[in-house]
Parts: C-alpha cells; structure tokens; sequence
C-alpha cells in the first residue's frame, strides 16, 4: 500500500514538472519579468542583439560580423597599415560572443492539419466562366512539406461570356464549349518563400507562399452547341494534372487569408464541329450516331484562381527550442 | 490526443474563438517590446532617391490579341513610403487562339453575309483592334516593407506598393464608317443578290485614356538595384474587335431591317464610338530598376 502511494505521489509531481515545463512553452511568450519602471526608463546599454540582428540581415554594417568575432578571439590582431581599425561591436567585450534574439516561426505548421475552403474562377475561357466552390484539406509532414487533397464543384456555377454572344452574332460562328461538374486531386505542396511584412512600421506580417502539385478526376460534358437537335452528352471522367503557386498572409496563429493560381490540365472531349459526314454528305444516319458527336481530344489547360481560408488545426502549437 | 480531438469539434465555433483570443502580436501589445518600432535601423531604399530602369508587361485575359510591352520605368520618391512614376512602353502583339480559331474558318469560306455586315468584314486579323503604346503617370505608395526568406538560405528585403495614376494607350481600331440610313461608307451591300463588294478595311489610330492602377512587389538585390513584379490594370473602352455591337435598340423596319438610331445595345450597322467596350486591359509587367543615389539612408 506504501509503495503504492508514494509511486502515485511521483507521478503527480513528475506529472506537474511535465506541465509546467512543457505546456507554459509557446511561440513569442517570453519567460521573463519587467518591472514598470525598467520598461519605461531607456537601458543603461544599448539592446544591440535585436539592433545587431536586425543591422545584419538588412545588411547595414559594412563586415563580416563572423570575421570580426575571429579577430577578437585571437586577441585582437592589430590592424595592418592603412588598413582601418575593426569596428568593434558596442558592448562586446573582447573574448564576447553577442548574443542575437531570433524571432520563433509565428505559425508553425509542422504536424498539423489546413483545412481551405475557398472560391474559384476559370481565367483563360473567353467562352464560359467556370467558378466553383472548394475545400483542400492538408497535412503538414514537415514546415516545408505538405501533402493533401483538394476537391472543386463547378456544376451550377458555369456561366457563358459576353464574347461568346458577340462571337456568334458578329462572326455567325458556333463554337464548341463544355461544362465542368468537378474536380478532385491529390497534391504535394512545398513552401519555399517566407516572409514579413511591416506595416507602417508599426506592425508585422507574416506571410508565406508554396508551389503545389498533383493529379486527380475531372468530370465534363460539352453542351450540344453545333448540332443540339439531335445532339446529347454525359458526363466524362477525365485524367487531370495541375500545377499551382499560391501566396497566405496569417491573421493569427491559425488563421490565414490565401490567393493561388493553379492550372489544371487534361485531354478535353469537345463537340465535333461536322453536322455530316464529310466522305458521303448524303449519309442520312451519321448525324443521329452518337459515335459521330465527339471530334478529336484537345488539351486544355484550364488556369483558376482560388481565394480563400487556410485554417490550421490544432488551433495552438508547442513551439520546441533548439538545445 | 485529447487537445487535438477539441480542437476539430471546435471548428464551428471557430469566430467565437477568434474573439477570445488575443490575436497576433501581443508581445507588441504586453510585455517588455510594448511600443516599441517593429523595426530597427530600417534602411530606406527609397526615400529621396532616383529609380530608373528597362520594364517589360505582357496583356493578359485578352479576347482577341495579346500584346508583349517593352519600354522605361523611372520615378521618384520623397518618401520612403511615397514616390510617383511614369511608364512608358512599345507594344508588340499576336493573335489569341480564338482569333486563331476565326482565321481557320475565315480561310475555309467563312464570310461576311447581308445579315452580319459591316460587323464582319472577312479579315479578322486587319478589323481587331491592336495596342500601339502605353504610358502611365502615377503616384506609387509603399505600405509593406519586409523581407523574404527563399529556401531558408538566402534573404533579401523585399516591399508592396500599391500604385494609382493617369493611363495613357495608343491603339489603332477599325475607322468608322456607317451602312445606315442608305449608306455605303463600310462597303457596298446588295441584297437581293446577297453579295458584299468594296468593303472598308480601313484603320484609324488614337490615344485612348484611363485609371491605371495595381500592385507590385519589389525585391532589392542590393543597395542599388531592384527586381519588381507589378499587376496592372488600365480600363478604358476601344473596339477590341472591330465588329457592330451598339447603337440600336431594335429595328424601325422589320421586313428591310432597318435599325433604330437610339444608342441601344444591338448593331446599328454603324462602326464608331459607340462600339467601343470597357475592357480592364489586364498587365503583368516586370522590371529591373536601378536606384540613386547607390547608398540608402538609414533609419534610427
């Protein structure tokens, strides 16, 4: 019974060490305290980590600042004749390393899922606008890599052009269109680009943009356009490829705002602009062969533009720090 | 487990979770960086300086022709978030595959008739309008400076402007002429033997204006020198495709098809101003610039 109790008690003290130390760890919650007067009197010395941070990336000082930690360690080299004296960082003291406050990732996405629900809307057909309504649902392998699927239902949502109207009027020439019911893909996404922005120089935000790949099922039919007396099509499952570059901006740790372009590829199975048969006009039966309705596939690179919702799930992360 | 379980079934209530939580940024609202800038030693890669440089745009969502541009970009910024520019640019163009399509079967036999003349006139590619030039004066303001990291290696400042200004376009459109009311200025119509002969082919160029406006982004590869990518749009109207869209509301005599002179929206058998349509006329420019004086200042 004694044993038992005191191996119950390690646990609730190894269980309360875990929690203190593990869930009191997130991104940008800095363990340390001001008081109020220290946060409002200027520091004794200069802050030159962030500063010198800061003067590094934007490339401000003229040396390599790796170099100039050599010369201090080896015990401060004189400097050779006509050659300017090493600036010396200010603070730093000889045998110092400074120190650099590295801001964490504001949005980690490592082990967590986005779910993007978003708008679409075709951009190179002069002939018919197909918007959809979508969602993609990614999982984050690594915080560069992600896999996930994607899904686009245009059925409802095609709708013809004021080109396609003054094309027949003017030009007094029928062309072929289809319609687009849906789209489903499986894709592969890399982030490359990350970024901030500030604003005003007030505020930052935090930004960063990916290339995505994939394949998947495209469902079309054409509208009966050349011949739509006799002429009617179903719906045809087709291969499609696509590629994509997109861009977010986050609003907070598990929100963001997205835009991308994507260009959906496959072979298009369009009306067959002949109303007769070309070998032997006066064959009576070809037009009402449902074989004779289809013309040569055409490739068709269909370009949308989605905009929308990226939502990361879980909503908080565990930021772990380097040891 | 147990966290990520809640998080799912939280989804719908997910606003009112965004309004309870403390949003971006609270260091900058609590604790110790309270009030301070965002950033330090800002170096300031456009206040007071010169930019001049090679631009090149290409249209896009175009119907009929689509143009390549190459020219000059220069400007001047007092500010560091504020600056005007001028554009000015040659363009160069070719058919889109619709107007491709159109030349297929005009070189199968597709010609005008009596019931779609003067709107087509059997040379598609010579009664499409064309873009000549393009030149824009605007103001450019520059909200978001920031920086960029590729493949986390290698990092370079980079900034969003957003521009507004004056477009100016020289286009070169169909020439006016006008069938109605007995004349025979686009060509000569004979219906009872249903042919068409002395047809106009005639252009005429002008300078088209309108807002220019958009958004780029500007990389800067060093001190002195910068790789921008912009969106622009320049609506303004023109007769993109050269046909007989407007002036008619309907016809005043059925059985001659004589149409009504009323500004309506169906063919009036007239090509003139009241063809020409708005379009947004879409660009994607790229540019490289090289900025004055080589060395920025830098903020405290």
């Amino acid at each position: 019974m004694n044993r038992g109790k005191n191996l119950l008690w390690l646990m609730c003290v190894l269980g309360a060490a875990a929690c203190l130390f593990s869930a009191g760890v997130t991104a940008q919650e800095a363990d340390m305290t001001f008081g109020v007067d220290e946060t409002e009197q200027p520091a004794e010395e200069p802050v030159e980590s962030e500063q010198v941070f800061a003067d590094e990336e934007m490339g401000a000082t003229d040396e390599d600042v790796l170099s100039s930690l050599g010369i201090e360690e080896e015990g401060g080299e004189a400097p050779e004749e006509g050659e300017a004296a090493p600036k010396k960082e200010p603070g730093v003291e000889k045998g110092e390393h400074p120190i650099w406050a590295v801001q964490q990732i504001y949005a980690v996405k490592g082990g967590r899922f986005e779910l993007m629900p978003f708008y679409g809307i075709s951009m190179n057909d002069p002939y018919i606008v197909h918007s959809c309504f979508g969602v993609g649902l990614n999982y984050y392998i690594t915080e560069v890599l992600a896999l996930g699927v994607n899904f686009l239902w245009f059925q409802g949502f095609n709708a013809d052009t004021d080109t396609m109207f003054h094309v027949g009027r003017s030009y007094r020439l029928a062309v072929p269109v289809n319609e687009y019911q849906l789209n489903a893909n499986l894709n592969f996404s890399y982030v490359p680009l990350y970024g901030k922005f500030a604003l005003f120089n007030e505020w930052i935000v935090h930004w960063d943009a990916w290339i995505i790949g994939g394949v998947g099922l495209m469902r079309t039919k054409p509208v009966p356009m050349i011949d739509p007396d006799i002429r009617s099509f179903d719906w045809n499952n087709l291969l499609s490829f696509n590629v994509g570059i997109g861009g977010r901006i986050f609003l907070s740790r598990f929100l963001a705002v997205f835009l991308e372009i994507r260009d959906y590829m496959f072979m298009e199975k369009v009306e067959n602009q002949a109303v007769q048969n070309e070998d032997n006009p006066n064959d009576e039966n070809w037009p009402n062969d449902s074989a004779n309705w289809y013309g040569p596939d055409v490739f068709t690179s269909n370009v949308m533009v989605h905009a929308g919702v990226s939502i990361f799930i879980p909503f908080t992360f565990d930021y772990e720090l380097t040891k | 487990m147990s966290g990520k379980v809640l998080s799912v079934a939280s989804v719908i209530c997910l606003f009112l979770f965004i309004a309870s939580e403390v949003q971006a940024q609270e260091i900058l609202l609590e604790g110790p960086l309270a009030g301070a800038p965002a950033v330090r030693k800002l170096k300031l890669y456009r206040d007071g300086r010169f930019h001049v440089g090679p631009a090149f745009a290409i249209t896009i969502l175009d119907d009929y022709r689509q143009h390549f541009l190459m020219g000059l970009k220069l400007g001047y910024d007092f500010l560091d978030w504020l600056g005007v520019g001028a554009v000015g640019q040659y363009a160069l163009g070719w058919n889109t595959p619709m107007t491709d399509h159109i030349v297929d079967y005009q070189n199968k036999g597709l010609q005008p008739t009596t019931s779609n003349f003067p709107a087509y006139t059997g040379d598609v590619e010579n009664q499409i309008g064309k873009l000549q030039f393009f030149t824009a004066i605007q103001v450019n303001f520059t909200p978001l400076r920031g920086k960029i990291g590729l493949f986390e290696s290698v990092f370079t400042a980079l900034d969003a402007q957003i521009f507004l200004g004056l477009g100016i376009a020289g286009v070169e459109e169909r020439a006016s002429c006008s069938n109605a009311d007995g004349r025979s200025e686009c060509g000569s119509v004979n219906r009872n033997q249903g042919t068409i002969t002395n047809v106009n082919m005639d252009t005429q160029s002008r300078v088209a204006f309108g807002p220019t406006f958009g958004v780029a982004f500007t990389g800067y590869i060093n001190d002195w020198m910068s790789l921008a990518m912009e969106y622009r749009a320049t609506p303004f109207p023109w007769n993109i495709s050269g046909t007989d869209e407007r002036g008619s509301s309907g016809f005043e005599d059925d059985v001659n098809r004589v149409p009504k002179q009323d500004g309506g929206d169906f063919p009036d058998l007239e090509i003139d101003s009241e063809d020409q349509i708005w379009y947004f006329n879409h660009m994607i420019g790229l540019s490289y610039v090289f900025i004055f004086p080589l060395t920025p200042d830098i903020d405290e």
